[in-house]
Order: C-alpha cells, then sequence, then structure tokens
C-alpha cells in the first residue's frame, strides 16, 4: 500500500489498476442510468400535474396529493427510505427557509404581493404543501441528487438538480419563475452538500411554501 | 474546493440570483416557490346557465398619494387586480385624492379580432376627486392579473384602449386560469383564448350586421365587430353604449358558456403512460441503501 501511495504521487502509475477503472467507470454508468431513469419518473409526475392543472380534473388539495404521492413513489424508486433527520439539518432547513422568506419580501419591496385567495381549510392545505415540498426534496436533493453526484460529481449534481427545480415548475407559473427558483434552486443544493442529506433543503422549502398562506 | 467550499458558494450565489431576479425581474408570480393553488368557481358578470353571477367592481381611494394601490375584486382568488407601486401614478397638480377601480363591464362592440374573449371585461382606471382620469407617468408600469374560467389551457391578456385591443405579454401566475402581465396604460382588460379564429360572441346578427359581417373583416384578421347593439365600433365620438349582448356568451372556444368537458382520453393516457413509467422504473431502480439524513 505504502509503495502504491508513493508511486501514485510520482505519477508513475493511476490511482486504479485497469480493472478499478473499468469498475469505477461501471458504477458511474449504472448511477448514470439510474440518475436518468428518476428524471424520467420525474418528468412523468410533472406532465400528470400539469396535464390535471390545466384541465382542472381534480381540486388544487386533491391534484397536489397526487402529485407529492407520485413525487414519494419516484423517491421510493430511487432508493429513498424514509429516516430520521437530524435535529441540525432540520434546524439549518428552517432558518433557510426564514431567511428566503424574509428576503423574497425585502427584495420586492415595496411593490405589493399578488393576492392568490385561498380556498381550502388551513390544515388541510398545510398537509399538502408540506407533502408536495418534501416531495421535490426528496426526489431532487435525494435520489436524483445521489445518483447524479455518483455519476458526475457534487458540482453537477448542484447544477442538475437547481436547473431541474426551476423547470418543473415552469408549467405552472411559466418561464417568469426560472430565475428565481434558480437561485432558491442552489440555496437548497448548498443545504444538501453541507448537510448530507435532502431533511435541511426540505426543511427550507417547506417553510417557504408555507408562507404563501400569509404572504 | 471542498464540499463545504462548494456548500457556501451555491447558498451564497442562489442568495444573490434570487435578490436580483426578484429586483431586476419582477414579473408578478408566486410569492416564494411553489404552493398548492385552491379555486373558487368563477364569477360572471352575466352569467351562462348554471353558472354563478354576481362579479363585483372593486375600488381603493387614497388622499395620501405617496403610496402604492392594490385593488382586488373579491373572488377568491381575485379575478381581477392590479398592483401600482408609489409615484407610478401622474398625478396633476391639485389632485386631492385618486381612486383606482376594477369595474366587470360588457365587452365592447370592437373585438379582438386574434382569438375569443373568455370571461369578462374588466375596466381599470384611475381618477381623480372629479373623476378625471389619471394615467400612468412616462416609462412606469402597473401589473394586472386576470383570471378566466375554468378550463382554460392557454390565454393572453389584452387590453382595449383607444379604441382598439391589443395583445400584452402575459405570464401565468400558478393558479389555474391566471394570468399576469406589466403594462404602461390602463383600459378595459380581457382573456383572450388565441387561434379561435373568430370571436366567441356570435349572437343572431341583424341584417345590417350580416352585410357587415359579409365584408370579411374576420376573414382577413382585421377586427371583428359585435354586430347587434353594440357601442359604436371605432373610436368617433359618438353613442358609449356598450354590447347588449350578455357576458354569458363570452366563453371559451366551444362558445358554451358552460364548463368545458374535461380530456378524460387525455388524462388517461398520460395516467397510464406514468403507470407504465413507473413499472419500468420499479425494475431499474432496485432498492438501495438511503443516503444520509
Amino acid at each position: 500500500m505504502l509503495v502504491s501511495v508513493r508511486a501514485m504521487t510520482a505519477g508513475s502509475i493511476h490511482p486504479m489498476g485497469g480493472a478499478g477503472r473499468r469498475a469505477a467507470a461501471a458504477s458511474r454508468a449504472a448511477a448514470a442510468s439510474r440518475a436518468l431513469a428518476t428524471l424520467v419518473l420525474l418528468a412523468a409526475a410533472v406532465t400528470l400535474r400539469w396535464q390535471i392543472f390545466t384541465t382542472q380534473a381534480l381540486g388544487g388539495l386533491a391534484e397536489g396529493s397526487l402529485f407529492g404521492l407520485s413525487l414519494l413513489a419516484v423517491a421510493w424508486l430511487g432508493g429513498i427510505r424514509p429516516a430520521a433527520p437530524r435535529a441540525a439539518s432540520l434546524a439549518a432547513g428552517a432558518a433557510a427557509g426564514g431567511a428566503l422568506v424574509a428576503l423574497s419580501l425585502l427584495a420586492r419591496w415595496p411593490s405589493q404581493p399578488l393576492a392568490l385567495g385561498h380556498v381550502a381549510p388551513f390544515l388541510p392545505w398545510i398537509a399538502v404543501t408540506v407533502l408536495v415540498a418534501t416531495a421535490e426534496e426528496l426526489v431532487l436533493r435525494g435520489s436524483l441528487w445521489r445518483w447524479t453526484a455518483e455519476a458526475g460529481g457534487d458540482l453537477v449534481a448542484l447544477l442538475a438538480t437547481s436547473l431541474l427545480f426551476a423547470l418543473i415548475h415552469v408549467p405552472v407559473y411559466g418561464w417568469s419563475v426560472v430565475p428565481l427558483d434558480l437561485g432558491v434552486g442552489l440555496v437548497f443544493g448548498g443545504l444538501r452538500l453541507w448537510f448530507g442529506g435532502p431533511a435541511a433543503p426540505a426543511a427550507a422549502h417547506v417553510l417557504a411554501d408555507l408562507a404563501t398562506w400569509w404572504l | 474546493m471542498g464540499r463545504r467550499g462548494l456548500a457556501l458558494a451555491a447558498i451564497a450565489a442562489g442568495l444573490v440570483v434570487v435578490v436580483l431576479a426578484q429586483r431586476l425581474a419582477p414579473l408578478a408570480g408566486p410569492p416564494l416557490y411553489d404552493g398548492v393553488p385552491l379555486v373558487e368557481p368563477y364569477v360572471w358578470l352575466s352569467p351562462p346557465p348554471g353558472q354563478p353571477g354576481g362579479a363585483q367592481p372593486a375600488h381603493d381611494t387614497e388622499t395620501d398619494m405617496s403610496g402604492g394601490f392594490g385593488v382586488f375584486t373579491a373572488e377568491q382568488p381575485p379575478q381581477a387586480q392590479i398592483l401600482i407601486d408609489p409615484g407610478i401614478l401622474d398625478i396633476p397638480d391639485g389632485t386631492t385624492s385618486v381612486t383606482v377601480s376594477v369595474t366587470p363591464v360588457p365587452p365592447p362592440a370592437l373585438l379582438p379580432a386574434d382569438g375569443a374573449i373568455t370571461g369578462n371585461v374588466y375596466d381599470i382606471e384611475a381618477t381623480d376627486q372629479n373623476g378625471a382620469p389619471i394615467a400612468i407617468a412616462a416609462g412606469s408600469q402597473v401589473t394586472v392579473v386576470i383570471r378566466g374560467p375554468a378550463g382554460l389551457s392557454s390565454a393572453r391578456i389584452e387590453v382595449y384602449a383607444g379604441g382598439q385591443w391589443t395583445a400584452v405579454e402575459t405570464d401565468p401566475v400558478g393558479v389555474p386560469d391566471m394570468y399576469t402581465t406589466i403594462v404602461g396604460e390602463l383600459g378595459e382588460f380581457a382573456l383572450v383564448k388565441p387561434g379561435a379564429g373568430a370571436p366567441a360572441v356570435q349572437p343572431t346578427p341583424s341584417p345590417a350586421a350580416t352585410s357587415a359581417a359579409s365584408a370579411g373583416t374576420a376573414a382577413s384578421g382585421g377586427p371583428v365587430e359585435s354586430p347587434a347593439g353594440s357601442r359604436a365600433a371605432s373610436p368617433a365620438p359618438g353613442p358609449t353604449t356598450r354590447s347588449s349582448l350578455p357576458a354569458s356568451v363570452l366563453s371559451t372556444s366551444s362558445g358554451s358558456g358552460g364548463a368545458p368537458a374535461l380530456p378524460w382520453s387525455q388524462i388517461a393516457a398520460v395516467a397510464i403512460g406514468a403507470l407504465v413509467v413507473l413499472a419500468a422504473g420499479f425494475v431499474l431502480l432496485r432498492p438501495v441503501k438511503p443516503p444520509a439524513d
């Protein structure tokens, strides 16, 4: 081992032998295929939501529930399993979510926010909003991040999931929200990187979405 | 750069982008990132059979002109709203109060040539204490949001001012059938379903109107006039009586005025496709050890 390390330092031998390189390449390819499959599943869930949204085949709560459950299924298929989050992750995520809400208000001041209205009981709305926000994070910063990072590294995962975060909102909100959601995706990605899991970005996302009830 | 360094860089860059996005491109959209949109049924000025009526106006009067205006109709979510930032209105000297109003009105006689009006037409205006109109200051803009009846797959906002309809850049808000625009003038705003080829207002025309219609204005893409009982189509001085056509005939391209039929075949196809993809994903993606957290 010592010899190998010295040899690698000298640059005379590749860190891994031919078999090791082949194994690493195969692992990356497998991760890339999983990332691609997760992406296809995510696209299917977004398309389903878009169809329901445009046709109004279901009400807002039912639409959100179906979308959230679809995403949970995608996250499950992508390898995510229930696990207790660390308190530090949740606390940091909540702080980041609060900061984003405050920043959003300050950046728009003195413009007034739109009146989007709510026609649903508060608690069911909270439940569905938490479901959708959490499920989005479990897919994007959970399974998709993991496979993308394994295939291409953290930077690729950060950029890919941030871009996807912006794009999945386009069918409902239009292209105008892409810059904002891209920035938010970077923040969520940074939280994912720092804490090593989707709990922190999920907490931030949930808090930011819940704020829309009052804003 | 290490993982934590990249994390900090991403958070910092993201925050900068968030601020820039909302300062430089303040298109009205969702306050933050997502939500669960919930919508009441559309309320008509003159409802089609079986549809709720009672669309109401809204207004806001301010004597302190240093503030902004946000006027919303009472529906949830509002069917029409206008947001005016401070200093946007060109307020003449001597003005003691400003009223911004949003009023559902019957459509003007001249209809958009490039589509069908969908839902109510809203007259949005600012006036002083004497009722004299107040314009938007040169180079300034306001945000207008219009919601239409259920089932709009796409629509754009058009504004009727100076005797003509003008399509304006339109973005969806994130609530079904709700669209927003930023404009530099006030007037009558409506959602127009593009590509209909002819306006949805198609009452039984009078003989005179029939001859006018046969002139081919619609086919040629020119302005289309509402044929019967309408106010003068041209901006020339004259009676300003509005079209006697009930707003109920303004609807989606079906022209029926009722709720559009749901494309169940499309929904079923998408659902089946999603199931197929999920099944394929089940095969491709084996359960693995969960990541941290």
